[in-house]
């Protein structure tokens, strides 16, 4: 009994303020959002493109940015085009910012990611940063606000978003204290959290447990994987995540998201950050 | 600290690894170590000082030597069972070649034993990333590398936390990957669970579970 009374008064209160206080520090070598200066490209330059292991960059050429982005096609027209950066397929691996040579591509720590459209995660010429995530709708706020139960579908990843969703739950992060909770059956819950890319295997069990939750029903793909397959994009064992199976209300993209762009993006689903 | 990433994302490239350490980086890790090591000693022999706990930890879910030699167990969990298995020392490649690393072996094959591994393999671990830390050498972090040999056959082993992963890597004439296996240590270990929880009350299927700390992606997810 001493021993954790001692125990206790060693370890002290140990739960973040935030979002009442600053975020915690985070790496200075996380791979947070990326900055894209396309004007700097060189010109034909595509080593970026090249060395992107899920496709995640693409370039815009200028005819296709007039049509497409109006005046701001127009201004890009003249250059080697617009920078396209789908963070949703990205892994933050940092490759291409190492191999650009002129800094056009860095990544920064910043740690807002979330969005609730999949073409939100579009980086680009028009929209350099992704549209983060505004709350529910007022009904499904009324209901979820004050109390969200997920039930977590690890679909056949590493189990690195995994861990980093599950880290959350920690008395350091303490995720109970907005009450959002994990529960043990799809019945419990008010809608799935996904992560992995949905292998073969999964595929039955995913589409099971999406139907035993009740409506109204919400999903939040969390990490590359759920989002777009991740690296097993195209892998026949795979489904491409689950973006191409059910509805998504949440994506967090990473690889994984840390676990703070993980609580950000929960938090402005519920209108408690902004 | 290393690399930007709680799971190592970036640091190992082939030919080297992503980032590089200065000693102010290395004194940085060195001090979240001794926070990390104060806080784990605090938090883990509690465990050992809680009867309740030791109660349902002691003879719960127990994995003989012999089984564990029949079912081809690896890691910890075999170490717990008394089997000498590490890769490390088996199998030695890279910095291991050089370095000695106590094996911990506990013996008595249930729940106990195997979390009190893995706390000696904490203790281990600690000694051994601060020599390295103190002592690490100057070199290239990446050297460049060529395309793969034609028709090669590769096999590698390496500890990983929960035993040893197995890669196995086979390319066809002209130098591309025509097969890439990765057998987790996990896919090994399954069995030892399931002969665990013979005879055990099914209250004590989570205790188990964990004192094995498997990975179902690692299996068959």
């Amino acid at each position: 009994m001493l021993k954790i009374l001692q125990a206790r008064l060693q370890q002290g209160h140990r739960t973040m303020r935030y979002p009442a206080g600053p975020p915690p520090e985070l790496p200075d070598r996380l791979r947070g959002h990326p900055v894209i200066d396309a004007g700097k490209c060189p010109e034909g330059c595509r080593l970026c493109a090249e060395s992107c292991p899920t496709k995640a960059i693409s370039f815009v050429d200028g005819e296709l940015g007039g049509q497409l982005g109006g005046q701001l096609g127009g201004q890009l027209a003249g250059n080697s085009g617009g920078l396209r950066l789908d963070l949703g397929r990205c892994l933050f691996c940092g490759d291409c910012a190492a191999l650009c040579p002129t800094k056009a591509l860095a990544f920064t720590p910043e740690h807002r990611l979330a969005t609730r459209r999949r073409e939100d995660l579009s980086l680009g010429p028009g929209l350099p940063q992704v549209r983060l995530a505004e709350a529910l709708e007022p009904r499904l706020l009324g209901l979820f606000g004050r109390s969200l139960k997920l039930r977590q579908v690890s679909a056949g990843g590493c189990n690195a978003c995994e861990a980093d969703v599950n880290v959350l739950g920690t008395v350091g992060w303490d995720l109970g204290r907005f009450s959002i909770q994990f529960v043990a059956a799809p019945r419990h819950a008010d809608g799935l959290l996904i992560t992995g890319p949905v292998t073969q295997n999964m595929l039955l069990a995913l589409k099971k447990t999406f139907a035993a939750v009740p409506e109204p029903k919400i999903v939040i793909a969390v990490g590359a994987c759920a989002i777009a397959g991740g690296p097993y994009l195209g892998h026949a064992q795979a489904c491409d995540g689950a973006g191409a199976l059910l509805p998504v209300d949440l994506y967090i993209p990473g690889c994984p998201p840390h676990p703070l762009t993980i609580l950000d993006g929960l938090l402005r689903l519920l209108g408690r950050v902004t | 600290m290393l690399c930007g990433s709680r799971f190592g994302r970036g640091m190992i490239r082939p030919g080297g690894v992503g980032f590089d350490v200065d000693t102010a980086r290395i004194d940085a890790l060195l001090h979240q170590l001794d926070l990390a090591e104060k806080d784990a000693h605090v938090a883990i022999n509690l465990l050992w000082d809680t009867p309740s706990v030791m109660a349902r930890f002691e003879g719960t879910g127990p994995l003989s030597r012999q089984a564990a030699i029949d079912l081809g167990i690896v890691g910890p969990a075999a170490r717990a069972s008394g089997l000498q298995r590490d890769i490390r020392q088996d199998q030695p490649c890279g910095l291991f070649r050089f370095v000695h690393l106590p094996m911990a072996v506990v013996g008595t094959g249930a729940v106990f034993a195997r979390a009190y591994t893995r706390w000696m393999e904490i203790l281990h671990s600690l000694r051994f990333v601060r020599e390295q830390l103190r002592a690490m050498p100057a070199g290239v972090r990446q050297v460049p590398y060529g395309p793969l040999a034609p028709a090669g056959f590769v096999v590698t082993l390496n500890e990983g936390w929960r035993g040893e992963v197995c890669h196995v890597a086979i390319t066809d004439e002209e130098g591309r990957f025509s097969r890439y296996k990765i057998v987790d240590a996990s896919f090994r270990n399954w069995s030892g669970l399931a002969y665990a929880l013979r005879g055990q009350q099914i209250s004590d299927f989570p205790l188990c579970n964990k004192s094995f700390n498997l990975s179902y992606c690692g299996f068959d997810l």
